[in-house]
């Protein structure tokens, strides 16, 4: 099967890595993994800030750059979110109805199971970890159990859930820096929460969240690590 | 209060569905006494007069009642023809407990329905630090929306001026999300069930 | 930015990191979410009902006149009288017209929000007239001089010493009393207090268009006491509260229960039509129900705002709130607070002095999601930040930033340059400051993961 892939601005510039890794694991699954050099952002920062008419030239520079028929993968359910239930909002008279990219938008984990039908990728990674539910992948895309099944699957993984697995890190854009000590309390309690279960990592499918718990993590020199669901799944093989 | 714009219905495909609660069917008797029990009332079933004039007697001294208040005129004097003095219609604030009857029982919810048009009035069910409540396994419906109707229809369009669906002795959480029961009702709610064949189940009327 | 934006910022940070607060918030949500847990279990399907209900909301608010007009007509068919209020102080007038008419010196409140909104009590206070708080937390917070910390568990932030501690301070009895015994002290003093009053107030959960009458939903009877033993009950609401019928309470008193308390059923849930009718045994010989817009007409007129108007006032939307969790509610400087609070104050006040609330959130959507009416109020929260940048309420350096934001990611070349060292350099310098001290800013690789890829992009 012949996908498209988009990387995420915060992995574009910061875990690119972590895009190496998700091409890794489509191939594995079969997938042919095209990338088109164009790309840049789907446009959510400025539109969650408010900033609508300069969000749409870039929004629809993605229109233009994911026009082939293939599905679109994603590490990441932030922007998959975005594009799916606000690009409608975004172009009220396009006919977003006749444009079929935000059917064909999917975050990595969700491609895998649901349409792959994959839960396991034969992966190895050594430790204790708790999973956070990133809440664009969770309450915009839906993403529950996809990335579960996967974990659930990686040999020499304990996955152990804390009480507090849906609620935000506190990051949210610029929302991190124009309220810094509610995100920064938002970000403290999660992280305590996962010491108080002993977990050596935080595993999640954005890379916005853990870098917001990983700012917190570090400063603290607390020990625990946090990993992108594709960099685990891309793990020991 | 013009409307600029009119907005579209949110779920244009829920319009006409209905909505349902858990335990639609169900032995309404049982309902009502599991959930009227779970909201820390007491429910005693009472085949005939008898077995209620004498169940009021014993709880009225095993409480030490001295002072009962009930204005509803046939219960008053049943109750004092068996020699039931403490039960009185006067309008003392410091009796200790009120005897009323009721509009009707939901059984989904363990709730009873009192209204301003009954002679025990707005304030003897709330007012009193016990409330007895003496009902009959005809007064059960199932839901609040049965009980809405049949309230109505009793009226006929003459609504009494206060409908009152009271589900358990008064409570709070607001210290600390404890529970308390008693603030400013009832401390305590007794239910005597009047009900003549107890081994046939009460289910719902079908419409 | 404008001072209560700062206001607001600095009192986060006191509350975010006081950790007693912490606790006692934490201690009291967590028993908030395992009865609501519990609680929807009554529904056989929650979502669906929910949507049912955002349904009959919107039929109520869109032909909001039409039912508000059939409620008056049929309430005053009842006996009682209708008021109609623009804002504060044609509410506040009214009441004291009734008070005066009628030489009142002592009134029984129960939980009314509205009454906070128009701030009645100092009102009546300056105008000599005793007027009491019944609902325990309620009582509590106004023996502490404190608005309510929740819209539906008033002394939410207070744990039991704090409230002995209180009661001995002002009503003088033992420091050490229980909950129970707390409570006890409360009820007798607040029991003489109904006889004695002329008139009771109290707010409204539903209006009932097609009955003419109003339903209150409370746990502790003290509402059904003021709307009863004093002769003059006043039942005050906005008019968003509107229902078409009587019959929906049978989907909307439940609703209201477990998603306000974790409850199936609250205690007490009443219906009142209108005063007492002439064979009955008692109750108030006047009743007026005052209906307050004071501005929600700016709401209703706004088609992308107007579905906060469907809002029932259950709170839950604050209990699952992460900001809530962290900073409770007074830190808003608000009447409503939380999520709902966060959408409707720029409307229901001076845009500008509130558009600053929309941005404190990290937008987690939990608000919608646990909405028993199905409010979009993460997405109304969007909605309000946009209405704020093209209101001109945003910084120019803000609006520059998003300006340069769009040419880089406009043009692919440019987001891979000037570098990664460059490119952190300038991001610390740029947030550091508003990134505070518990965090570190993360670093930007040498190469962007597009540099990595054989396929170059096109150069324009």
């Amino acid at each position: 099967m012949k996908v498209q892939l988009f990387v995420p601005c915060f992995i574009d510039q910061i875990y690119p890595q972590t895009a190496l890794n998700t091409i890794k694991v489509l191939e594995k699954a079969g997938c042919e993994v095209s990338y088109n050099p164009n790309q840049t952002c789907c446009g959510q920062p400025a539109y969650n800030a408010g900033y609508w008419d300069e969000c749409r030239p870039v929004a629809r520079k993605f229109l233009d750059d994911f026009n082939a028929p293939e599905y679109i993968v994603a590490p990441g359910g932030s922007c998959v979110g975005f594009v799916r239930n606000h690009y409608d909002k975004l172009f009220p008279d396009k006919n977003m109805s006749q444009n079929t990219t935000q059917k064909r938008m999917y975050e990595l984990t969700e491609f895998l199971t649901e349409i792959l039908h994959i839960d396991n990728m034969g992966a190895s990674f050594p430790g204790t970890a708790t999973y956070h539910d990133a809440c664009g992948a969770l309450r915009e895309c839906g993403i529950k159990a996809p990335p579960r099944a996967l974990l659930t699957n990686v040999q020499g993984l304990e996955l152990i859930e804390t009480d507090d697995c849906e609620v935000c890190c506190g990051f949210g854009g610029t929302f991190a820096v124009k309220y810094e000590f509610i995100s920064s309390g938002m970000a403290e309690q999660k992280v305590q929460h996962a010491q108080k279960k002993g977990v050596e990592y935080i595993i999640s499918t954005d890379h916005s969240c853990l870098l917001h718990l990983d700012g917190y993590i570090k400063k603290h020199l607390i020990p625990i690590k946090t990993a992108h669901i594709a960099d685990v799944l891309a793990s020991g093989w | 209060m013009a409307l600029g714009k009119s907005t579209g219905a949110p779920f244009p495909d829920h319009l006409q569905t209905p909505f349902s609660f858990q335990n639609n069917a169900h032995d309404l008797r049982a309902l009502f006494t599991k959930e009227f029990t779970a909201l820390d009332g007491q429910v005693f079933l009472c085949r005939g007069k008898p077995e209620l004039i004498e169940n009021i007697a014993k709880l009225a001294a095993e409480k030490n009642w001295t002072n009962i208040i009930c204005k509803t005129p046939a219960l008053v004097n049943d109750m004092q023809f068996h020699l039931l003095p403490s039960v009185n219609n006067s309008t003392d604030e410091e009796a200790e407990a009120g005897i009323t009857d009721c509009e009707c029982l939901v059984a989904r919810t363990g709730t009873v329905v009192l209204s301003a048009a009954q002679a025990s009035g707005r304030l003897l069910p709330v007012y009193s630090p016990v409330h007895l409540i003496i009902a009959s396994v005809d007064d059960l419906v199932f839901d609040i929306g049965d009980a809405l109707k049949r309230v109505e229809n009793k009226y006929s369009g003459q609504l009494p001026s206060a409908i009152f669906f009271a589900s358990g002795p008064s409570r709070t959480a607001d210290i600390e999300k404890r529970l308390v029961l008693g603030v400013h009702g009832p401390k305590e709610v007794y239910l005597f069930l009047m009900d003549n064949d107890l081994k046939q189940p009460k289910y719902p009327d079908t419409l | 930015m404008k001072r209560k934006q700062t206001e607001f910022l600095l009192a986060s940070g006191r509350k975010v990191f006081d950790l007693d607060h912490r606790k006692k918030l934490n201690f009291a949500l967590k028993q908030a979410d395992a009865a609501y847990k519990k609680g929807k279990q009554q529904f056989s399907d929650l979502e669906t009902t929910k949507k049912i209900a955002k349904n009959i909301k919107w039929q109520a608010i869109e032909n909001l006149h039409t039912y508000l007009e059939a409620f008056e007509t049929n309430f005053n068919r009842n006996g009682g009288r209708v008021i109609w209020a623009e804002d504060t102080q044609q509410a506040l007038d009214a009441i004291l017209n009734v008070c005066r008419k009628n030489e009142a010196k002592s009134i029984v409140k129960s939980k009314s929000i509205v009454t906070e909104e128009i701030h009645l009590n100092q009102f009546l206070t300056k105008h000599h007239i005793e007027i009491l708080e019944t609902d325990l937390g309620e009582y509590i917070q106004q023996l502490d001089g404190e608005a309510p910390y929740h819209i539906v568990a008033p002394s939410l932030h207070k744990s039991k010493e704090d409230v002995a501690q209180l009661f001995h301070e002002k009503l003088n009895v033992p420091p050490d009393l229980s909950p129970e015994e707390l409570t006890l002290v409360a009820r007798n003093i607040l029991r003489k207090k109904y006889a004695a009053a002329e008139i009771g107030i109290t707010g409204i959960n539903f209006i009932l268009a097609d009955i003419g009458g109003i339903a209150i939903t409370e746990n502790e009877g003290n509402a059904w006491l003021s709307a009863s033993a004093p002769k003059i009950h006043i039942a005050i609401t906005g008019i968003e509260k509107i229902l078409p019928s009587v019959h929906d309470l049978n989907l909307f008193w439940p609703l209201l229960a477990t998603h306000g308390s974790g409850q199936r059923t609250t205690v007490y849930n009443s219906i009142y039509t209108g005063p007492k009718k002439q064979d009955e045994t008692d109750g108030p010989e006047e009743m007026y129900v005052i209906l307050l817009d004071n501005r929600r007409s700016h709401l209703l007129a706004d088609p992308a705002a107007r579905e906060s108007l469907y809002c029932i006032r259950c709170g839950a939307c604050l209990n699952v709130c992460p900001v809530y969790k962290n900073i409770g509610g007074h830190t808003y400087g608000t009447t409503y607070s939380g999520p709902i609070g966060a959408v409707i104050s720029p409307y229901l006040n001076d845009a500008a002095e509130y558009q600053h609330l929309s941005f404190a959130s990290s937008l987690c959507g939990a608000c919608t999601e646990v909405c028993p009416v199905h409010i979009n109020l993460h997405n109304l929260l969007l909605n309000n930040r946009r209405n704020a940048v093209e209101q001109n309420l945003i910084s120019a350096s803000e609006q520059i930033g998003w300006k340069i934001w769009k040419k880089i990611n406009q043009h692919r070349l440019l987001m891979n340059w000037p570098g990664g060292a460059t490119k952190t350099f300038l991001v610390g310098k740029l947030f550091r400051q508003h990134w505070g001290i518990r965090r570190i800013l993360p670093e930007f690789t040498h190469k962007t993961f597009n540099q990595f890829t054989k396929n170059k992009p096109d150069s324009k």
